[in-house]
C-alpha cells in the first residue's frame, strides 16, 4: 500500500515534467522562428517616427520577366535621397526573401543615392544617382533578363517615389561601371519612367517594312 | 672613264622619268557642265558604299578569354555556350546562303572589348548584327533590342557613338518580331525584350541580343542548340526577303569591300548614308 503523500509527490513530478517538457518545445519553436527569420536577412527596421505611407513597389518576375506595381505600407524619412534610399533598401530586401520571384542574394545593396541636376542640360530635370554596394554586384544573377528586371524594378520604385527626377545613373562603390553582372548597362543615363510591362509578343504585322 | 660614268647615269635617269611620265596616264578633268567651272573645281565624290550586304550576317559570341560569363548548370561556361552555339548557327545561316562573320572562332586569350566589336560589326555593313549570350534562368529564347528611342529622322554623317543604334531600331525591332515569330512556329518558348546590352547602342546595323535559355533541356545539348539555330537562319533569311529583297537583274552589283574571310557579299542596294533607312534597301 503505497502512502498517500508518496501518490501526491508522484503526479507532482508528473505534472512538473509536463510543465518544463511544454516549456522547452515553446523554446525550440521561438528560437526556430527566430532562426528562420534570420536565414532572410530582412534589414530591421530602424527607428522611425515618420507615420507610415502607401508606396508602389515595382517587382519584377524571372517566370514571365514581368515587372509589376504593388502597393504597400512604409514609415520613408522626408529628404529626397534618404527616401529613395529607404524605399530602394526595402525593395531589394523583398528579393531575399525564399519564396520571391526575383530571387537575389541578401546583403546590403544600395551604397547612396544622390540627387543632382543634370549638368549637361540643367532645365531638363534632376538626375539621381545610385551607386550600389560592389558585393550586390558581385553576387547578382548574371544574365540579359535577371539583370534588365533588377534595373527596371529599382528604375520604376524611384520613379514612382521621386516624380520629379528625369533621369537615374547607377554606379558601383561610387565608381563607373560597365554592365551589372556582364549583360545590363551601366554605363549610360536611364530615363525614369514607369517600367511596369509585359514582354511583346511577336505578331505577323510587325514583319513588314 | 671616271668622267664619263656620271654622264651616263644623268642620261639614264633623264631617259626613265621620261618614260614614266609618258606612261602616266592623263588627269582626268572634269566633265563639262551647263555652266563654265573655275579652274579649282572640286574632285568627284567618291561613289558612297552600299547601307548594308544583303548576304552578311554579323555573329558575336559574347564574352570570351577572361571574361567567362555566367556559371551556367553542368560546370559549363556561357563563353564556351556561345561558342559552340555560334558555331552550329553560321553553319546553318551558310545553307541559307549567308555569309558569316564572326568576333571569335576560338577563345581568345585575351577578350575582346564590346566597342572593337560594334566598331568591326559597324565595319562589315552586315544585313544583321547577332550578339549571342546564355543564361541558366528563363526559358528558350530571349531577343533583346535596343532600349534606345528610334530616332526616324535621316540619319547625319556623323552619329553620337552612344545612340548609333537609334537610328536602325525600325529593323532591328522586325528582325526581333521575325526571329520571334519563327520560334514561336518552332514550339520554342520566346521573350521579346527592350533592353541596354553592350554593343547593342553601339551598332549601326539591325542589331539583337539572342539569348538562349533552357527548354526542357539545357543550353549545353547540342540537339537543342541545333533546333535553335535552324529556327534563327529560316528567320534570317525570312526577314532577308521582307526586308532586302535581291536587286534587279538590270542593276548591277558594285563589287564590295571584301571582308576578311568572306566571298563577295552582294549589296542591297547604295545609299548615301550608312544606315538604311526602312524600305530603301529596294
Amino acid at each position: 500500500m503505497i502512502p498517500r503523500y508518496q501518490r501526491i509527490l508522484f503526479w507532482s513530478l508528473i505534472g512538473g515534467i509536463a510543465l518544463m517538457a511544454a516549456f522547452l518545445l515553446r523554446g525550440c519553436q521561438q528560437a526556430h522562428k527566430r532562426l528562420t527569420a534570420l536565414n532572410a536577412a530582412t534589414p530591421i527596421a530602424a527607428p522611425n517616427t515618420a507615420a507610415t505611407e502607401e508606396i508602389t513597389l515595382y517587382l519584377a518576375s524571372d517566370a514571365d520577366a514581368t515587372i509589376t506595381a504593388t502597393r504597400s505600407q512604409l514609415a520613408l524619412p522626408q529628404e529626397p535621397s534618404l527616401r529613395a534610399r529607404a524605399l530602394l533598401e526595402h525593395l531589394l530586401a523583398q528579393y531575399a526573401f525564399p519564396e520571391s520571384a526575383h530571387p537575389l542574394q541578401s546583403g546590403p545593396a544600395i551604397d547612396d543615392v544622390f540627387l543632382m541636376t543634370n549638368p549637361d542640360s540643367p532645365s531638363s530635370g534632376k538626375v539621381a544617382v545610385v551607386s550600389l554596394h560592389s558585393s550586390f554586384v558581385n553576387n547578382h544573377p548574371s544574365g540579359v533578363v535577371p539583370e534588365l528586371l533588377t534595373l527596371n524594378s529599382i528604375i520604376g520604385t524611384l520613379h514612382s517615389v521621386l516624380p520629379d527626377v528625369a533621369q537615374v545613373r547607377f554606379l558601383v562603390d561610387g565608381q563607373p561601371h560597365d554592365t551589372l553582372a556582364g549583360h545590363a548597362s551601366l554605363a549610360r543615363a536611364y530615363s525614369l519612367t514607369d517600367t511596369s510591362a509585359r514582354p511583346i509578343a511577336p505578331s505577323e504585322a510587325a514583319t513588314q517594312p | 672613264m671616271t668622267q664619263t660614268r656620271p654622264l651616263i647615269l644623268a642620261i639614264a635617269i633623264i631617259l626613265s622619268t621620261s618614260t614614266c611620265l609618258a606612261q602616266t596616264p592623263p588627269t582626268p578633268q572634269p566633265a563639262p557642265a551647263t555652266a563654265p567651272q573655275p579652274q579649282t573645281a572640286s574632285p568627284t565624290p567618291p561613289k558612297p558604299l552600299p547601307a548594308f550586304y544583303r548576304n552578311l550576317i554579323f555573329l558575336d559570341p559574347a564574352h570570351g578569354g577572361p571574361d567567362t560569363g555566367a556559371h551556367l548548370p553542368d560546370n559549363a561556361l556561357e563563353k564556351d555556350v556561345t561558342l559552340a552555339f555560334a558555331q552550329r548557327l553560321r553553319s546553318a545561316l551558310s545553307a541559307q546562303g549567308f555569309t558569316v562573320i564572326s568576333t571569335r572562332d576560338s577563345d581568345p586569350v585575351t577578350g575582346l572589348p564590346t566597342d572593337q566589336r560594334a566598331g568591326a560589326a559597324n565595319h562589315a555593313r552586315p544585313l544583321a548584327c547577332i550578339v549571342l549570350h546564355a543564361t541558366a534562368t528563363g526559358s528558350g529564347i530571349h531577343i533583346a533590342s535596343s532600349s534606345l528611342t528610334p530616332d526616324d529622322s535621316a540619319a547625319p554623317r556623323a552619329i553620337s557613338w552612344q545612340t548609333a543604334q537609334s537610328f536602325t531600331l525600325p529593323m532591328s525591332l522586325r528582325l526581333a518580331n521575325e526571329i520571334g515569330l519563327a520560334a514561336s512556329s518552332a514550339r520554342i518558348p520566346v521573350t521579346l525584350l527592350l533592353a541596354s546590352v553592350p554593343p547593342l547602342d553601339n551598332l549601326t546595323c539591325p542589331a539583337v541580343v539572342l539569348e538562349l535559355a533552357p527548354n526542357s533541356a539545357p543550353v549545353t545539348d547540342t540537339a537543342y542548340q541545333q533546333r535553335v539555330a535552324e529556327t534563327i537562319a529560316a528567320a534570317l533569311a525570312s526577314f532577308r526577303t521582307h526586308n532586302a529583297p535581291p536587286p534587279s537583274s538590270t542593276q548591277p552589283a558594285p563589287p564590295p569591300p571584301a571582308p576578311k574571310s568572306a566571298p563577295t557579299p552582294v549589296p542591297a542596294a547604295p545609299a548615301t548614308s550608312p544606315v538604311q533607312k526602312p524600305g530603301a534597301s529596294q
